[in-house]
């Protein structure tokens, strides 16, 4: 099932280790922002009164950076070390390969410079500028046209799950973003407008950074663990599941809002089935694991995979929750959406992010990690700062809801939240702290003198 | 002598009496009166504290009207020490009730940038009351004003009638020498006035644009001509009204003042459409649907209108 | 193998249209026959703040907009919207009062459908956090220069605040420049078709007049 050897002519290890470098950059950007921000709320901003730094424009890179920096630059690294393996082919281009690239870096830098000079959008997610939109389409388009080539072309006999996902994220993410930055900004108005950028809200994760985090998964899991996945027929109900529930799902991020309620209603039994087809993806990837759970403990890649997949548990049943109109009388609005946020994007897909990081760094770099302690250390400080943030920001969220619920004055709720907000800084600076560490391994392993040789995966605890 | 004896006894039982009973009472009282002046004290505290998170920024820590906003305020803040406020229950001249004070932090003062504090609990909103009475000596000394009697208003006010009187009166009375013939605020003596007595440029009230500060409830704009606005040159007019000579002024012809100035605030616009047809139809879909999903009671029916909530014009 | 491949591209985009018609179109279709009012209808009915914002800034007034008819605050709130865009103030201030948790009595009357039907709401600014209060009834609800000072610096007017200071709104002599104004044009504007407590339609043709 997964293809061996002689990766040489298949993947293009050169355009792979770019990718991871500015995937790690745009991540240092947005972990900046994200903290500058929080220090916001402890009224300790170290920009203050810089016009083009100002707190509102830098959630902007923050989010964005995260999404399209961080995340989408780490995915593409992974599809283009995944794809050219499971079809034998290499993909269509490498010279087109270096040039999405360089544009895609393009279009991040003019996201950055773009909301920090106030031309932000105000789409949620989609912040990226006006002028900048058409150029990512174009540039998502080349790109399923480069790495969908090998899979289309593929002279293996069945596609793998993984291609499955990868497949129908191509026609997704493409449709979804023009779908939320055109139609609320140009034609849609009011409510209507609103409900289609919930849709994009929900599309972004459900359609593009879902897919292609599970497309991964089922790609590196079983690779790393060297068995098969536990169950064909789960992978099945849980590609399908997902391909039917998620889009439409994309209005229970406006609950209670002037959106008709039918579509409300519609949004909160999709969102519920979801998490049940979520249960059947999880239950495949624990029965995988078992029988080798040891691998936990010994490979760090299978440890921020299935800290990731816990994550994942915990987010879902979470929203199952949530997305009910009970939980939204309470905290809508409130920072427990913020924590959910921060769970899903950087406890779950940036978790199997770096959990990748540390499989093919080593193979793109052409060197073994120097120091193997330093990813140890790196994965106990940012589980632990985010699970400290996210215990921190739904706590909040709750006193915040039951604050204004009760009609105290508005400064109850900021005041009540300080306490709050000086933890989640601490938790921020506590996963940077990780990431320090991070980088550091990730720089001296580059300037390592080569051997020559492609390690095998590390035990987390060595050294 | 015999005779006299129980009658000494009886005395003498009494004046114990008495006496117990004038002790037990002062020690009571003290201890009563020291438990009164530890409340009062911790209630001072609190209200310190909350008027250093929400009252701090406009009217200073010192209660002077110098907070680091009061610059760019136009309507600048009260000063507290110089003991004149304007919205007052209480006659010309005279200190106000904590009642009074307790309105105006409740409500806030339209058309300016002290806003309502209704959401802060009544306990709190009291302890800001006392805090605030404690910039000027004179709540301990003299203590308040003796509140004006304001009566039931009128069935007939708001009536053409009443609102014609009204405007009579108001000319009989010159209020359009500083608020201008039609009320605008423009009249001949509006450039000339004097600064107001904390120094502050004076500008007669414009009743035709929006909300009315200090309330627009018919009471509201009785008592603050029958009292004044200490501090400015508006006078009290209760001599004019509380004893009426029958021919210029005639019993209840407050009221009528108060018709007219309230025909000046709210050009009436009768059949002012709500929502366009269609918008009316969807609104009324979604109204359905929450009804039946059981979350009926607080929405905006069109016939609900005259809401509670001080409003523009 | 092409067609197995082509299988789950269909199904991408045969997928993403149902949910798009499900959640997105069908809000469409229910607002299709209000009609989209345009900025300069939406501006015929000036709320009195704004005339009162010539008098309180006359200088700066007159050199940002002129004189304060529906044109110039057409303008204004146009400029207003943008920097509230741009600032990203949509990211800790919200744009719709829900029928729960006594929203109605905190903020005023719970949102309706067709408020939102109007170039202004284009895109909409529903918000995604409050961090601090929604601001869909603002208008009338703090004056002017309370508006203006709170810009400049939060912390003087609410200590407790933790929103940031846009003091490039302002210039050297910390006097209100063009986009003050229009963020305040702009905040008088949000919830200034609620008249009496009834919340009319922002840009109805006979709810025409002054304020």
């Amino acid at each position: 099932m997964i293809a061996t050897v002689d990766r040489r002519p298949l993947v293009n290890l050169t355009l792979v280790r770019w990718h991871l470098i500015a995937s790690s950059i745009f991540l240092a950007i947005s972990l900046l922002g994200g903290l500058a921000y929080a220090f916001q709320f402890n009224n300790m901003y170290p920009f203050a009164g810089i016009e083009w730094l100002s707190p509102g424009r830098v959630r902007m890179v923050h989010t964005n950076m995260a999404a399209y920096g961080f995340i989408a630059n780490a995915f593409i690294a992974g599809m283009l070390f995944a794809i050219p393996r499971l079809t034998k082919r290499p993909i269509l281009s490498d010279q087109l390969g270096m040039l999405i690239f360089v544009a895609w870096q393009l279009c991040m830098v003019l996201t950055i410079g773009g909301q920090l000079l106030g031309y932000g959008q105000a789409i949620e997610w989609g912040e990226t500028p006006i002028f900048v939109d058409p150029l990512i389409v174009v540039g998502l388009v080349l790109l399923v046209v480069n790495i969908a080539a090998p899979i289309v072309t593929t002279a293996e006999n069945g596609l793998y799950v993984t291609l499955w996902y990868f497949l129908a994220a191509f026609a997704w993410t493409g449709l979804v973003y023009f779908m939320g930055n055109y139609l609320p900004q140009f034609w849609v108005p009011g409510t209507a407008g609103a409900a289609i950028t919930g849709l994009y809200i929900h599309d972004l994760v459900g359609l593009f950074v879902t897919p292609i985090g599970w497309g991964l998964m089922y790609f590196f899991v079983p690779l790393l663990l060297r068995k098969p996945i536990w169950s064909h027929a789960l992978s099945l109900i849980g590609f399908w599941g997902l391909a039917f529930f998620y889009p439409m799902q994309g209005v229970h991020h406006f609950l209670f809002s002037p959106i008709p309620m039918y579509a409300q209603y519609g949004a909160v039994v999709a969102t519920i089935a979801i998490e049940i087809v979520v249960l059947t993806v999880l239950v495949n990837f624990f029965g995988t694991l078992h029988g080798r759970s040891e691998a936990v403990r010994g490979n760090l890649a299978i440890r921020w995979f299935y800290t990731g997949m816990i994550m994942y548990g915990i987010t879902c049943f979470q929203c199952a929750f949530q997305v009910t109109l009970t939980f939204q009388k309470v905290i809508h609005f409130s920072d427990w959406v913020v924590g959910h946020a921060h769970m899903v994007m950087f406890g779950v897909f940036g978790f199997w992010i770096f959990g990748f990081f540390v499989e093919l760094w080593p193979r793109a770099v052409g060197r073994a990690w120097v120091h193997p302690r330093l990813l140890t250390m790196h994965y106990w400080f940012t589980v632990i700062g985010l699970i400290l943030m996210i215990i921190d920001l739904t706590a909040a969220g709750l006193v915040q809801g039951y604050s204004w619920g009760a009609l105290s004055h508005w400064s109850k709720s900021v005041m009540d939240s300080m306490p709050f907000w000086w933890v989640r800084s601490v938790a921020g600076l506590m996963i940077i702290a990780g990431q320090v560490f991070f980088f550091y391994a990730l720089w001296a392993t580059a300037r390592r003198p080569a051997e020559g040789t492609v390690p095998a995966p590390i035990p987390a605890e060595a050294a | 002598m015999s005779t006299r004896k129980p009658r000494n006894n009886a005395l003498l039982a009494l004046m114990l009496a008495v006496a117990s009973f004038l002790s037990i009472s002062a020690i009571v009282r003290t201890a009563l009166g020291a438990e009164i002046v530890v409340a009062e004290e911790e209630q001072l505290r609190h209200g310190k504290v909350l008027y250093a998170s929400y009252c701090s920024g406009c009217h200073g820590v010192n209660g002077d009207g110098q907070g680091p906003a009061a610059a760019m305020l136009i309507v600048k803040p009260r000063d507290f020490t110089s003991g004149l406020f304007k919205f007052r229950s209480t006659p010309n001249g005279t200190l106000p009730t904590d009642a009074d004070l307790m309105r105006t932090i409740t409500r806030g003062v339209n058309r300016t940038s002290m806003p309502e504090w209704s959401l802060l609990p009544e306990r709190e909103r009291m302890a800001l009351v006392q805090y605030v009475k404690s910039f000027y000596p004179g709540f301990a000394e003299s203590g308040p004003g003796r509140p004006i009697f304001i009566p039931a208003p009128p069935a007939t006010l708001g009536s053409p009638e009443s609102i014609a009187r009204g405007r009579q009166l108001y000319e009989m009375l010159e209020c359009g020498r500083c608020h201008g013939p039609n009320g605008l605020g423009d009249g001949p003596s509006a450039a000339t006035l004097a600064p107001d007595s904390w120094g502050n440029p004076q500008k007669p009230f414009n009743f035709t644009k929006g909300a009315l500060k200090s309330g627009a409830a018919p009471e509201d704009v009785y008592r603050t001509f029958m009292t004044g606005l200490n501090g400015t040159a508006m006078p009290s007019y209760a001599d004019v009204f509380d004893e009426p000579d029958g021919e210029n002024v005639k019993p209840g012809d407050a009221w009528n003042l108060v018709s007219y100035v309230l025909s000046l605030r709210t050009p009436s616009r009768p059949g002012t459409q709500v929502a366009s047809e269609e918008g009316a139809a969807v609104n009324a879909a979604y109204r359905g649907d929450l009804a039946r999903a059981g979350y009926t009671a607080p929405l905006p029916e069109p016939a609900q209108a005259g809401a509670n909530k001080e409003s523009k014009p | 193998m092409e067609r197995f491949g082509v299988t789950f591209l269909v199904t991408g985009v045969v997928t993403f249209l149902l949910g798009f018609f499900l959640q997105g179109l069908m809000p469409v279709l229910t607002m299709r026959k209000v009609p989209i009012r345009t900025v300069q209808e939406v501006a015929a009915s000036v709320p009195a703040e704004f005339y009162q914002l010539a008098e309180d800034y006359p200088v700066e007034f007159q050199k940002s907009f002129g004189t304060p008819d529906p044109t110039s605050f057409a303008k204004a709130i146009q400029q207003g919207r943008d920097i509230y865009i741009s600032e990203a103030c949509w990211h800790c201030h919200s744009q719709f009062v829900r029928p729960v948790a006594n929203e109605n009595l905190r903020f005023g009357p719970v949102s309706q459908p067709n408020e939102y039907q109007n170039e202004m709401m284009l895109p909409h600014l529903f918000g995604t956090r409050r961090v601090g209060p929604d601001l869909i009834r603002e208008s009338g609800k703090r004056s002017n220069d309370w508006q203006v000072a709170h810009l400049y610096d939060p912390r003087s007017v609410a200590p407790y605040s933790v929103m940031p200071s846009y003091t490039w709104f302002f210039d050297k002599d910390k006097r209100p420049t063009d986009r003050a104004l229009a963020v305040v044009a702009y905040l008088q504007w949000l919830g200034s078709w609620v008249k009496d407590g009834v919340v009319t339609e922002p840009g109805l043709p006979a709810a025409g007049g002054q304020g």
